[in-house]
């Protein structure tokens, strides 16, 4: 029971960000709590991608054996001009869960109250943010894949923390991350992803070690193409005609 | 297996009902130009047949005559179109892992199959009933040719879908032999008005043979002469086993 790929080779081409990872093997074993560490520039989104099989990699393999989230909290699925309650509807028909239990463990955990019968576009941001992280939260799955650990405002962090908390001791979870305190919380494995690399650490400290180097490192490359105007019109050009 | 059937009719349920729901958010312009453009076109042909009586045929009652054919053919065109769409682009509900491009094909043609039921219904008993020639001869006849246009539509957008993510120009062609079935695809004839030496030219065309079912099925004052389902249905299944190993093949390919 795995996710796993095999010499996976990605050109990410997510808007400005441009990366490739080239020979790319990793492997996430069932109920192992891993982080994917990597500046907002790595474009580990094109990785959640293949991971969540909305696309394909260049060459390479990328198996998944057991069931799997998709990249909480997304919001895509969302019909602003339905209630929480028919937007929390599709995802129970699509999981195959039981619809009013569903709901009722949604409201709950994102503390909905009245909001649960109003239209989307009608809810304040904080209710919407925590209602598509909980739609998550609320289904059975073997892995988890987060891109964020918090919804809705400050005071509702403690109470997400908790639920991620307890899913991680039933199941998996890959959290995607650049936020190296929330990896520390919450997992005990990581892979770096720099350079169209990826470096794998058993130990979370390293990992975060390892990771701030790499950001002290691009803070300096940042700070070099700042200083010339006709450098920096240089980033993230792509010169291949 | 089954279970894995089981998920996946899950998945086109919700993924149908998602469609149609989101239709009514642009409800003044999505859902209502399914209705308009269809009615334009019948309103159209209703005022030419008016002014050249030989568009359509004399044993059938002109509006329901046009009815029949106008409202599955667009059918036809739409299911082709989205059950295309789906294939060749990348879509939001992909990030749902249990989602695939097949069962945002099938959802998606599923539901321009009930909006235009739902038009050929509530405009034709009407118009048949006006017209005298309600109830339909043989409402199974009928049934058939919808559910096989249907299939043929959504056949042909697994194949036209896999080419346009590979070579989009594609849609360009898909385009021109639209119009072609447009003006060949028996919309807007009956085979019978044609001098029977040229019948060959029209009956490679599975569509036509839809049509022309359709017309049998609903008029008792017609009977088709090449109306054929089993070559309908070889063509479907020819074209769907085509469609599906593409799409199979090519969802190994990232998205350009």
């Amino acid at each position: 029971m795995t996710i796993e790929f095999r010499n996976v080779m990605k050109k990410v081409r997510l808007g400005p960000i441009r990366a490739t990872y080239e020979d790319l093997n990793i492997r996430i074993e069932e109920k192992t709590r891993v982080a994917f560490l990597g500046q907002p520039s790595a474009g580990l989104g094109g990785l959640v991608d293949l991971i969540c099989a909305a696309d394909a990699p260049d060459s390479g393999f990328v198996t998944r054996t057991h069931s799997i989230s998709w990249a909480m909290p997304g919001s895509s699925f969302l019909h602003k001009h339905h209630s929480l309650a028919a937007n929390a509807r599709f995802i129970a028909r699509l999981h195959e869960a039981n619809e009013a239990e569903f709901i009722a463990k949604v409201s709950d955990l994102a503390q909905l109250g009245e909001f649960v019968n109003q239209r989307a576009d009608r809810c304040p941001k904080e209710v919407l943010s925590r209602f598509v992280f909980a739609t998550g939260l609320c289904l059975p799955f073997d892995h988890y894949i987060l891109t964020n650990v918090s919804a809705g405002a400050k005071t509702d962090a403690p109470r997400f923390a908790e639920a991620i908390t307890e899913i991680g001791q039933r199941a998996g979870i890959l959290l995607v991350t650049s936020n190296i305190k929330a990896a520390q919380t919450f997992c005990d494995q990581a892979y770096v992803f720099a350079e169209g690399k990826a470096t794998y650490f058993d130990n979370m400290e390293a990992a975060a070690e390892f990771f701030s180097s790499l950001a002290a490192e691009s803070d300096d490359d940042d700070s070099f193409f700042e200083a010339d105007e006709e450098l920096q019109d240089l980033v993230n050009m792509d010169f291949v005609p | 297996m089954l279970a894995d059937l089981k998920t996946q009719f899950s998945v086109i349920r919700a993924l149908t009902i998602h469609e149609l729901q989101g239709l009514m958010k642009t409800y003044n312009y999505g859902f209502a130009w399914a209705l308009l453009e269809p009615m334009m076109f019948i309103g159209v042909m209703r005022v030419a047949r008016s002014a050249f009586k030989s568009l359509t045929p004399p044993n059938m009652p002109p509006t329901t005559f046009l009815v029949v054919g106008i409202i599955p053919y667009y059918m036809f065109m739409n299911v082709m179109s989205s059950a295309s769409k789906a294939v060749s682009q990348s879509d939001s509900m992909l990030k749902f892992p249990r989602v695939t491009p097949v069962d945002l094909s099938i959802a998606s043609a599923l539901s321009d199959f009930c909006i235009y039921l739902t038009l050929f219904c509530v405009l034709l008993v009407p118009f048949s009933t006006y017209e005298r020639v309600f109830p339909p001869d043989n409402g199974m006849e009928v049934f058939a040719a919808i559910i096989m246009l249907w299939m043929l539509g959504v056949s042909i957008g697994f194949v036209t879908g896999t080419a346009m993510r590979v070579f989009p120009p594609v849609k360009q062609f898909v385009g021109y032999s639209n119009l072609i079935n447009r003006m060949a695809g028996g919309m807007l004839f009956v085979i019978t008005m044609f001098p029977s030496e040229y019948w060959p030219y029209f009956t490679w065309n599975p569509v036509l043979h839809c049509e022309e079912m359709l017309r049998d099925g609903w008029f008792t004052t017609y009977t088709s002469p090449v109306a054929d389902p089993v070559y309908v249905m070889k063509c479907i299944l020819g074209i769907l086993v085509l469609g599906l190993s593409l799409e199979r093949y090519q969802r190994r390919m990232p998205y350009i």
